[in-house]
Protein backbone atom coordinates (compact mmCIF):
# COMPACT_ATOMS: atom_id res chain seq x y z
CA UNK A 1 0.00 0.00 0.00
CA UNK A 2 1.43 3.77 -0.52
CA UNK A 3 1.90 5.70 2.01
CA UNK A 4 -0.97 8.27 3.04
CA UNK A 5 0.60 10.93 4.60
CA UNK A 6 1.65 9.68 8.49
CA UNK A 7 0.92 6.12 7.71
CA UNK A 8 -1.56 3.24 6.65
CA UNK A 9 -4.88 2.62 7.30
CA UNK A 10 -5.92 -0.34 8.98
CA UNK A 11 -9.30 -1.40 9.82
CA UNK A 12 -11.19 -3.75 11.50
CA UNK A 13 -15.32 -4.00 11.38
CA UNK A 14 -17.58 -6.55 12.64
CA UNK A 15 -21.35 -6.70 13.41
CA UNK A 16 -23.02 -9.08 15.86
CA UNK A 17 -26.87 -10.16 16.40
CA UNK A 18 -28.19 -8.74 19.22
CA UNK A 19 -29.71 -10.92 22.25
CA UNK A 20 -33.17 -9.49 21.50
CA UNK A 21 -32.70 -10.93 17.96
CA UNK A 22 -31.34 -14.03 19.44
CA UNK A 23 -34.30 -14.30 21.31
CA UNK A 24 -36.48 -13.85 18.19
CA UNK A 25 -34.12 -15.83 15.68
CA UNK A 26 -34.29 -12.81 13.81
CA UNK A 27 -30.48 -12.35 11.72
CA UNK A 28 -28.63 -9.54 12.37
CA UNK A 29 -30.00 -6.58 10.69
CA UNK A 30 -26.69 -4.51 11.18
CA UNK A 31 -23.89 -4.32 8.06
CA UNK A 32 -20.84 -2.90 7.35
CA UNK A 33 -18.56 -2.28 4.70
CA UNK A 34 -14.57 -0.73 4.47
CA UNK A 35 -12.31 -0.33 1.87
CA UNK A 36 -8.92 0.90 1.55
CA UNK A 37 -7.45 2.73 -1.66
CA UNK A 38 -4.04 2.49 -2.82
CA UNK A 39 -3.52 5.92 -3.05
CA UNK A 40 -4.47 5.59 0.50
CA UNK A 41 -8.39 6.77 0.95
CA UNK A 42 -10.54 5.14 3.35
CA UNK A 43 -14.26 4.59 2.47
CA UNK A 44 -16.45 3.29 5.25
CA UNK A 45 -20.39 2.11 5.35
CA UNK A 46 -22.22 1.42 8.18
CA UNK A 47 -25.96 0.63 8.27
CA UNK A 48 -28.60 -0.77 11.02
CA UNK A 49 -31.91 -2.33 9.81
CA UNK A 50 -35.00 -1.34 11.41
CA UNK A 51 -36.43 -3.95 13.99
CA UNK A 52 -39.38 -4.33 13.01
CA UNK A 53 -39.22 -4.42 9.44
CA UNK A 54 -39.06 -8.20 7.58
CA UNK A 55 -36.03 -7.51 5.35
CA UNK A 56 -34.48 -5.07 6.85
CA UNK A 57 -31.36 -7.21 7.09
CA UNK A 58 -31.48 -6.99 3.12
CA UNK A 59 -31.83 -3.24 3.32
CA UNK A 60 -29.10 -2.97 5.04
CA UNK A 61 -26.48 -5.12 3.33
CA UNK A 62 -28.01 -3.69 0.50
CA UNK A 63 -27.13 0.02 1.54
CA UNK A 64 -23.59 -0.94 1.95
CA UNK A 65 -22.89 -2.20 -0.78
CA UNK A 66 -24.35 0.04 -3.09
CA UNK A 67 -22.78 2.96 -1.03
CA UNK A 68 -19.52 2.07 -1.10
CA UNK A 69 -19.66 0.55 -4.99
CA UNK A 70 -21.01 4.09 -6.22
CA UNK A 71 -18.42 6.12 -3.86
CA UNK A 72 -15.39 4.03 -4.46
CA UNK A 73 -14.57 4.99 -8.73
CA UNK A 74 -14.75 8.91 -7.43
CA UNK A 75 -12.32 8.66 -5.40
CA UNK A 76 -9.54 6.72 -7.15
CA UNK A 77 -8.53 11.02 -7.99
CA UNK A 78 -8.39 13.83 -6.08
CA UNK A 79 -11.50 15.44 -5.08
CA UNK A 80 -12.39 19.10 -4.28
CA UNK A 81 -14.66 19.79 -1.83
CA UNK A 82 -17.48 20.38 -3.91
CA UNK A 83 -17.25 17.21 -5.55
CA UNK A 84 -16.60 15.10 -2.63
CA UNK A 85 -20.09 16.83 -1.06
CA UNK A 86 -22.01 15.87 -4.65
CA UNK A 87 -20.26 12.12 -4.53
CA UNK A 88 -21.73 11.77 -1.19
CA UNK A 89 -25.44 12.77 -1.95
CA UNK A 90 -25.53 11.07 -5.67
CA UNK A 91 -24.71 7.79 -3.23
CA UNK A 92 -27.75 8.49 -1.02
CA UNK A 93 -29.85 8.63 -4.15
CA UNK A 94 -28.00 5.17 -5.34
CA UNK A 95 -29.02 3.26 -2.59
CA UNK A 96 -32.75 4.86 -1.98
CA UNK A 97 -33.31 3.66 -6.09
CA UNK A 98 -31.36 0.48 -5.51
CA UNK A 99 -33.47 -0.53 -2.29
CA UNK A 100 -36.36 0.38 -4.06
CA UNK A 101 -35.62 -2.19 -7.15
CA UNK A 102 -34.73 -5.00 -4.17
CA UNK A 103 -38.00 -4.68 -2.77
CA UNK A 104 -40.09 -5.88 -6.24
CA UNK A 105 -43.58 -5.82 -5.03
CA UNK A 106 -43.01 -5.18 -1.38
CA UNK A 107 -42.89 -1.83 0.05
CA UNK A 108 -40.00 0.04 0.28
CA UNK A 109 -40.50 0.68 3.70
CA UNK A 110 -39.80 -3.27 4.46
CA UNK A 111 -36.12 -2.46 3.88
CA UNK A 112 -36.03 0.15 6.20
CA UNK A 113 -32.24 1.14 7.58
CA UNK A 114 -30.07 3.85 9.03
CA UNK A 115 -26.93 4.55 6.85
CA UNK A 116 -23.73 6.10 7.82
CA UNK A 117 -20.90 7.14 4.62
CA UNK A 118 -17.45 7.82 5.72
CA UNK A 119 -14.69 9.19 3.36
CA UNK A 120 -11.44 10.17 4.50
CA UNK A 121 -9.18 11.43 1.35
CA UNK A 122 -5.68 12.97 1.85
CA UNK A 123 -7.55 16.34 2.06
CA UNK A 124 -10.83 16.01 3.37
CA UNK A 125 -13.48 13.56 5.56
CA UNK A 126 -16.52 13.40 4.34
CA UNK A 127 -19.49 12.12 6.35
CA UNK A 128 -23.54 11.53 5.22
CA UNK A 129 -26.07 10.22 7.66
CA UNK A 130 -29.37 9.26 8.19
CA UNK A 131 -30.38 7.92 11.35
CA UNK A 132 -28.38 7.58 14.41
CA UNK A 133 -25.46 5.90 15.03
CA UNK A 134 -21.87 7.48 15.97
CA UNK A 135 -18.59 8.99 14.27
CA UNK A 136 -15.30 9.57 16.32
CA UNK A 137 -12.23 10.81 14.90
CA UNK A 138 -9.17 10.68 16.37
CA UNK A 139 -6.32 13.15 15.93
CA UNK A 140 -2.72 12.93 16.05
CA UNK A 141 -2.87 14.02 19.65
CA UNK A 142 -5.26 11.58 21.18
CA UNK A 143 -8.08 13.78 21.31
CA UNK A 144 -11.78 12.50 20.33
CA UNK A 145 -14.62 14.30 18.57
CA UNK A 146 -17.74 13.43 18.03
CA UNK A 147 -18.47 13.75 14.07
CA UNK A 148 -21.95 12.28 13.62
CA UNK A 149 -25.21 14.43 14.51
CA UNK A 150 -26.58 14.59 17.73
CA UNK A 151 -30.38 14.15 18.04
CA UNK A 152 -31.79 17.84 18.94
CA UNK A 153 -35.57 16.78 19.49
CA UNK A 154 -36.65 16.77 23.54
CA UNK A 155 -38.97 14.73 22.48
CA UNK A 156 -37.46 11.99 20.36
CA UNK A 157 -37.82 7.89 21.68
CA UNK A 158 -35.02 6.12 20.95
CA UNK A 159 -36.48 3.68 19.41
CA UNK A 160 -37.64 5.73 16.78
CA UNK A 161 -35.22 7.18 13.92
CA UNK A 162 -35.47 8.00 10.59
CA UNK A 163 -34.25 5.52 7.77
CA UNK A 164 -33.20 5.65 3.68
CA UNK A 165 -36.65 4.67 2.54
CA UNK A 166 -38.78 7.54 4.87
CA UNK A 167 -40.38 9.98 2.53
CA UNK A 168 -37.82 13.16 4.24
CA UNK A 169 -34.97 11.09 4.42
CA UNK A 170 -33.34 13.57 1.74
CA UNK A 171 -33.82 16.77 3.74
CA UNK A 172 -32.84 15.31 7.00
CA UNK A 173 -29.69 13.89 6.32
CA UNK A 174 -26.74 14.83 8.07
CA UNK A 175 -23.97 16.01 5.46
CA UNK A 176 -20.09 17.01 6.16
CA UNK A 177 -17.15 17.65 4.49
CA UNK A 178 -14.58 19.39 6.04
CA UNK A 179 -10.41 19.51 5.57
CA UNK A 180 -9.02 16.08 7.17
CA UNK A 181 -6.57 17.47 9.52
CA UNK A 182 -4.35 15.30 10.45
CA UNK A 183 -7.27 12.69 11.33
CA UNK A 184 -5.45 9.77 12.72
CA UNK A 185 -8.30 7.91 13.80
CA UNK A 186 -11.93 6.87 12.84
CA UNK A 187 -14.66 4.52 14.69
CA UNK A 188 -17.92 4.34 13.22
CA UNK A 189 -20.96 2.44 15.35
CA UNK A 190 -24.18 1.79 15.52
CA UNK A 191 -26.76 2.56 18.48
CA UNK A 192 -26.76 -0.43 19.81
CA UNK A 193 -22.70 0.88 20.61
CA UNK A 194 -23.04 4.26 21.17
CA UNK A 195 -25.11 3.90 24.27
CA UNK A 196 -21.56 2.55 25.97
CA UNK A 197 -19.08 4.62 23.90
CA UNK A 198 -20.61 7.99 24.24
CA UNK A 199 -21.79 9.93 27.33
CA UNK A 200 -25.64 10.94 26.80
CA UNK A 201 -25.55 14.25 29.17
CA UNK A 202 -22.67 15.91 26.94
CA UNK A 203 -22.39 13.68 24.27
CA UNK A 204 -18.84 13.57 24.37
CA UNK A 205 -16.81 10.32 23.12
CA UNK A 206 -15.65 8.37 25.82
CA UNK A 207 -12.19 8.21 26.20
CA UNK A 208 -11.88 4.98 28.14
CA UNK A 209 -13.82 3.31 25.32
CA UNK A 210 -12.44 4.61 22.27
CA UNK A 211 -8.48 5.36 23.50
CA UNK A 212 -8.46 1.16 23.84
CA UNK A 213 -10.00 0.41 20.25
CA UNK A 214 -7.43 2.95 18.61
CA UNK A 215 -4.48 1.53 20.50
CA UNK A 216 -6.23 -2.38 19.35
CA UNK A 217 -6.58 -1.66 15.84
CA UNK A 218 -3.42 0.14 15.37
CA UNK A 219 -1.55 -3.40 16.77
CA UNK A 220 -0.55 -5.73 13.63
CA UNK A 221 -1.94 -9.07 15.42
CA UNK A 222 -5.21 -8.15 16.48
CA UNK A 223 -7.79 -9.87 14.88
CA UNK A 224 -11.50 -9.11 13.50
CA UNK A 225 -12.28 -12.23 15.87
CA UNK A 226 -11.33 -10.31 18.63
CA UNK A 227 -13.35 -7.57 17.93
CA UNK A 228 -16.18 -10.20 17.55
CA UNK A 229 -15.94 -11.77 20.85
CA UNK A 230 -15.79 -8.31 22.63
CA UNK A 231 -19.31 -7.32 20.78
CA UNK A 232 -20.32 -10.46 22.09
CA UNK A 233 -19.21 -10.31 25.78
CA UNK A 234 -21.42 -10.17 28.52
CA UNK A 235 -20.26 -6.17 29.50
CA UNK A 236 -21.35 -5.25 26.07
CA UNK A 237 -24.86 -7.81 26.49
CA UNK A 238 -25.57 -6.67 29.74
CA UNK A 239 -25.90 -2.73 28.49
CA UNK A 240 -27.76 -3.28 25.07
CA UNK A 241 -29.75 -6.17 23.75
CA UNK A 242 -29.34 -4.21 19.96
CA UNK A 243 -27.34 -5.39 17.22
CA UNK A 244 -23.90 -3.96 17.43
CA UNK A 245 -21.69 -3.20 14.85
CA UNK A 246 -17.81 -1.34 15.33
CA UNK A 247 -15.43 -0.14 12.77
CA UNK A 248 -12.52 1.03 13.79
CA UNK A 249 -9.71 2.33 11.78
CA UNK A 250 -6.84 4.21 12.59
CA UNK A 251 -3.39 5.15 10.94
CA UNK A 252 -0.28 2.98 11.60
CA UNK A 253 3.61 3.29 9.99
CA UNK A 254 4.50 1.10 7.44
CA UNK A 255 6.02 -1.57 7.75
CA UNK A 256 10.15 -1.52 6.48
CA UNK B 1 -3.81 -7.28 23.72
CA UNK B 2 -6.84 -7.99 25.12
CA UNK B 3 -10.28 -5.65 23.76
CA UNK B 4 -12.09 -5.01 26.91
CA UNK B 5 -12.55 -0.73 26.73
CA UNK B 6 -14.35 0.91 29.62
CA UNK B 7 -17.74 1.42 29.19
CA UNK B 8 -19.07 5.21 29.88
CA UNK B 9 -22.03 5.02 32.34
CA UNK B 10 -24.81 6.41 30.87
CA UNK B 11 -28.16 5.81 32.84
CA UNK B 12 -30.74 3.76 30.99
CA UNK B 13 -33.35 4.54 28.67
CA UNK B 14 -36.62 4.58 30.31
CA UNK B 15 -40.20 2.96 28.98
CA UNK B 16 -43.42 3.94 30.98
CA UNK B 17 -45.87 1.51 30.87
CA UNK B 18 -49.38 1.41 32.99
CA UNK B 19 -51.56 -1.21 33.34
CA UNK B 20 -55.50 -0.58 33.56
CA UNK B 21 -56.84 -3.12 35.57
CA UNK B 22 -60.90 -3.95 34.86
CA UNK B 23 -61.36 -5.51 38.37
CA UNK B 24 -65.01 -4.74 38.52
CA UNK B 25 -68.24 -6.87 40.09
CA UNK B 26 -68.27 -9.17 36.56
CA UNK B 27 -64.83 -10.19 36.96
CA UNK B 28 -65.27 -11.86 40.28
CA UNK B 29 -64.41 -15.64 40.66
CA UNK B 30 -62.53 -17.77 37.43
CA UNK B 31 -61.62 -14.31 35.44
CA UNK B 32 -60.07 -12.69 38.78
CA UNK B 33 -58.26 -15.22 39.66
CA UNK B 34 -56.85 -15.82 36.33
CA UNK B 35 -55.91 -12.45 36.18
CA UNK B 36 -54.01 -12.41 39.54
CA UNK B 37 -52.10 -15.94 38.34
CA UNK B 38 -51.63 -14.08 34.81
CA UNK B 39 -49.67 -11.07 36.86
CA UNK B 40 -47.17 -13.20 39.26
CA UNK B 41 -46.08 -14.99 35.73
CA UNK B 42 -45.88 -11.49 34.19
CA UNK B 43 -43.92 -10.48 36.93
CA UNK B 44 -41.56 -13.24 37.09
CA UNK B 45 -41.27 -13.40 33.47
CA UNK B 46 -40.01 -9.87 32.98
CA UNK B 47 -37.77 -9.67 36.11
CA UNK B 48 -36.02 -12.40 34.10
CA UNK B 49 -34.43 -10.15 31.75
CA UNK B 50 -31.82 -7.20 33.32
CA UNK B 51 -32.20 -4.94 30.70
CA UNK B 52 -36.41 -4.79 31.12
CA UNK B 53 -35.83 -4.86 34.96
CA UNK B 54 -33.55 -1.65 34.92
CA UNK B 55 -35.73 -0.23 31.53
CA UNK B 56 -39.40 -0.92 32.09
CA UNK B 57 -40.87 1.67 34.35
CA UNK B 58 -44.31 -0.30 35.58
CA UNK B 59 -47.79 1.30 36.75
CA UNK B 60 -50.89 -0.73 37.87
CA UNK B 61 -54.49 1.09 38.03
CA UNK B 62 -57.51 -0.70 38.57
CA UNK B 63 -61.15 0.12 37.62
CA UNK B 64 -64.37 -1.11 39.57
CA UNK B 65 -65.25 0.50 42.69
CA UNK B 66 -63.35 3.50 41.80
CA UNK B 67 -60.26 4.10 39.99
CA UNK B 68 -57.44 3.46 42.42
CA UNK B 69 -53.76 3.69 41.59
CA UNK B 70 -52.50 0.27 43.46
CA UNK B 71 -48.92 1.13 42.25
CA UNK B 72 -47.21 3.87 41.07
CA UNK B 73 -44.13 3.92 38.79
CA UNK B 74 -41.89 1.52 39.85
CA UNK B 75 -38.65 -0.22 37.67
CA UNK B 76 -39.89 -3.87 36.75
CA UNK B 77 -37.29 -5.09 39.09
CA UNK B 78 -39.12 -3.68 42.03
CA UNK B 79 -42.85 -4.86 40.63
CA UNK B 80 -44.74 -7.42 43.67
CA UNK B 81 -47.69 -8.68 41.86
CA UNK B 82 -50.45 -7.21 43.26
CA UNK B 83 -53.25 -9.60 44.20
CA UNK B 84 -56.87 -7.98 42.80
CA UNK B 85 -60.21 -8.54 43.93
CA UNK B 86 -63.52 -7.20 42.22
CA UNK B 87 -66.39 -5.64 42.95
CA UNK B 88 -67.81 -2.75 41.42
CA UNK B 89 -68.90 -0.93 38.26
CA UNK B 90 -66.72 -0.25 35.58
CA UNK B 91 -64.72 3.61 35.53
CA UNK B 92 -63.30 2.98 32.37
CA UNK B 93 -63.64 6.61 31.16
CA UNK B 94 -61.68 8.10 34.15
CA UNK B 95 -59.05 5.17 34.28
CA UNK B 96 -58.17 5.87 31.08
CA UNK B 97 -57.56 9.75 31.58
CA UNK B 98 -55.90 8.39 34.93
CA UNK B 99 -53.68 6.21 32.75
CA UNK B 100 -52.88 8.72 30.26
CA UNK B 101 -51.84 11.46 32.81
CA UNK B 102 -49.70 9.23 34.76
CA UNK B 103 -48.05 8.39 31.27
CA UNK B 104 -47.66 12.40 30.51
CA UNK B 105 -46.14 13.38 34.37
CA UNK B 106 -43.61 10.52 34.09
CA UNK B 107 -42.57 11.65 30.53
CA UNK B 108 -41.77 14.73 31.44
CA UNK B 109 -40.37 13.97 34.92
CA UNK B 110 -37.54 12.01 32.05
CA UNK B 111 -37.16 15.09 30.07
CA UNK B 112 -36.21 16.92 33.09
CA UNK B 113 -33.51 14.33 34.27
CA UNK B 114 -31.95 14.38 30.66
CA UNK B 115 -32.99 10.42 30.62
CA UNK B 116 -33.56 8.79 27.08
CA UNK B 117 -37.25 7.29 26.65
CA UNK B 118 -39.25 4.44 24.47
CA UNK B 119 -42.36 5.50 23.63
CA UNK B 120 -44.51 4.74 26.41
CA UNK B 121 -47.81 2.14 26.48
CA UNK B 122 -50.96 1.75 28.16
CA UNK B 123 -51.81 -1.46 28.18
CA UNK B 124 -55.61 -2.05 29.14
CA UNK B 125 -57.69 -4.98 30.27
CA UNK B 126 -61.22 -5.11 30.66
CA UNK B 127 -64.56 -7.53 30.51
CA UNK B 128 -67.00 -5.31 30.08
CA UNK B 129 -68.25 -1.67 28.74
CA UNK B 130 -67.59 1.13 30.61
CA UNK B 131 -70.82 2.58 33.13
CA UNK B 132 -69.50 6.14 32.92
CA UNK B 133 -68.89 9.07 30.61
CA UNK B 134 -65.96 8.05 28.61
CA UNK B 135 -66.08 9.54 25.08
CA UNK B 136 -63.86 11.80 26.24
CA UNK B 137 -61.24 10.08 27.08
CA UNK B 138 -61.38 8.10 23.78
CA UNK B 139 -60.79 11.16 22.32
CA UNK B 140 -57.84 11.87 24.80
CA UNK B 141 -56.34 8.84 23.71
CA UNK B 142 -56.72 9.24 19.64
CA UNK B 143 -54.80 12.22 20.04
CA UNK B 144 -51.86 11.15 22.06
CA UNK B 145 -51.31 8.58 19.93
CA UNK B 146 -51.81 10.36 16.54
CA UNK B 147 -48.95 12.81 17.95
CA UNK B 148 -47.11 9.55 18.96
CA UNK B 149 -47.08 10.59 22.61
CA UNK B 150 -48.40 6.89 23.46
CA UNK B 151 -49.38 2.95 22.17
CA UNK B 152 -52.74 2.22 24.18
CA UNK B 153 -53.37 -1.63 23.69
CA UNK B 154 -57.18 -2.61 24.73
CA UNK B 155 -57.40 -6.43 25.58
CA UNK B 156 -61.71 -7.32 25.78
CA UNK B 157 -62.25 -10.57 28.05
CA UNK B 158 -65.32 -12.42 27.85
CA UNK B 159 -68.03 -10.48 27.34
CA UNK B 160 -66.27 -7.19 26.41
CA UNK B 161 -67.71 -4.60 24.02
CA UNK B 162 -65.16 -5.01 21.52
CA UNK B 163 -67.06 -2.04 19.91
CA UNK B 164 -65.97 0.20 22.42
CA UNK B 165 -62.67 -0.63 22.74
CA UNK B 166 -62.22 0.29 18.76
CA UNK B 167 -63.41 3.09 19.34
CA UNK B 168 -60.46 4.25 21.99
CA UNK B 169 -57.43 2.71 20.29
CA UNK B 170 -56.92 0.62 16.82
CA UNK B 171 -54.94 -1.84 18.99
CA UNK B 172 -57.64 -4.11 20.27
CA UNK B 173 -57.01 -8.15 21.01
CA UNK B 174 -59.92 -10.30 21.99
CA UNK B 175 -58.38 -12.67 24.91
CA UNK B 176 -59.35 -16.44 24.07
CA UNK B 177 -61.04 -17.67 27.19
CA UNK B 178 -59.30 -16.61 30.41
CA UNK B 179 -55.47 -17.59 28.83
CA UNK B 180 -54.06 -14.25 30.81
CA UNK B 181 -51.04 -16.09 31.42
CA UNK B 182 -50.40 -16.66 27.40
CA UNK B 183 -51.57 -12.63 27.41
CA UNK B 184 -48.79 -11.13 30.22
CA UNK B 185 -46.46 -13.52 28.52
CA UNK B 186 -46.85 -12.13 25.32
CA UNK B 187 -46.34 -8.44 27.06
CA UNK B 188 -43.34 -9.27 28.68
CA UNK B 189 -41.73 -10.25 25.41
CA UNK B 190 -43.20 -7.45 23.54
CA UNK B 191 -41.65 -5.52 26.78
CA UNK B 192 -38.51 -6.79 26.41
CA UNK B 193 -38.59 -6.05 22.36
CA UNK B 194 -39.24 -2.40 23.40
CA UNK B 195 -36.28 -1.48 21.86
CA UNK B 196 -36.83 -2.52 18.74
CA UNK B 197 -37.93 0.42 16.20
CA UNK B 198 -41.38 1.39 15.50
CA UNK B 199 -42.91 -0.87 18.42
CA UNK B 200 -46.17 -0.74 17.72
CA UNK B 201 -46.78 -1.89 14.44
CA UNK B 202 -48.39 -5.34 14.61
CA UNK B 203 -44.78 -6.96 12.96
CA UNK B 204 -42.61 -5.69 15.35
CA UNK B 205 -44.73 -7.72 18.35
CA UNK B 206 -44.59 -11.58 18.88
CA UNK B 207 -47.41 -13.93 17.60
CA UNK B 208 -50.39 -13.33 19.64
CA UNK B 209 -52.75 -15.78 17.78
CA UNK B 210 -52.35 -18.46 20.27
CA UNK B 211 -54.91 -16.89 22.93
CA UNK B 212 -56.61 -14.49 20.98
CA UNK B 213 -59.75 -14.50 19.58
CA UNK B 214 -60.54 -13.24 16.14
CA UNK B 215 -62.35 -10.07 16.83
Amino acid sequence: MLQDGAGVWRVLGASVKGTRHLLRQAPCQDAHATCVLENGCLLIAVADGAGSCKRAEEGAQCAVAVGLQHLTPHLRQPLKEHECKARLEESLQAVRAALQEKAGTDPVADLSTTLLLLVVTPDWLGLLQVGDGAVVGCMPDGSLELLSQVEADPDHFINETIFVTSPDCVSARHLLVRPRGGLAGIAVCTDGVSHLAIRATDHRPYPGFYDHLFEFVRKMESTEQELTDFLNSTGVNDRTDDDKTLVIAALHAPQR
Amino acid sequence: MPLNPEFVENPDPRCACVLLLDTSGSMSGAPIEALNQGLKAFQADIQEDPLARRRLDLAIVTFGNGVQKIQDFVPAGGLVAPVLTAEGPTPMGEAILTGVQMIKSRSEEYKTHGLSRYRPWVFMITDGEPTDEWRAAAELVKAEEAVRHLVFFAVGVGSANMDVLKSITQRTLKLEGLKFRELFQWLSASQKRVSASQLGQQTALPDASGFTAPV
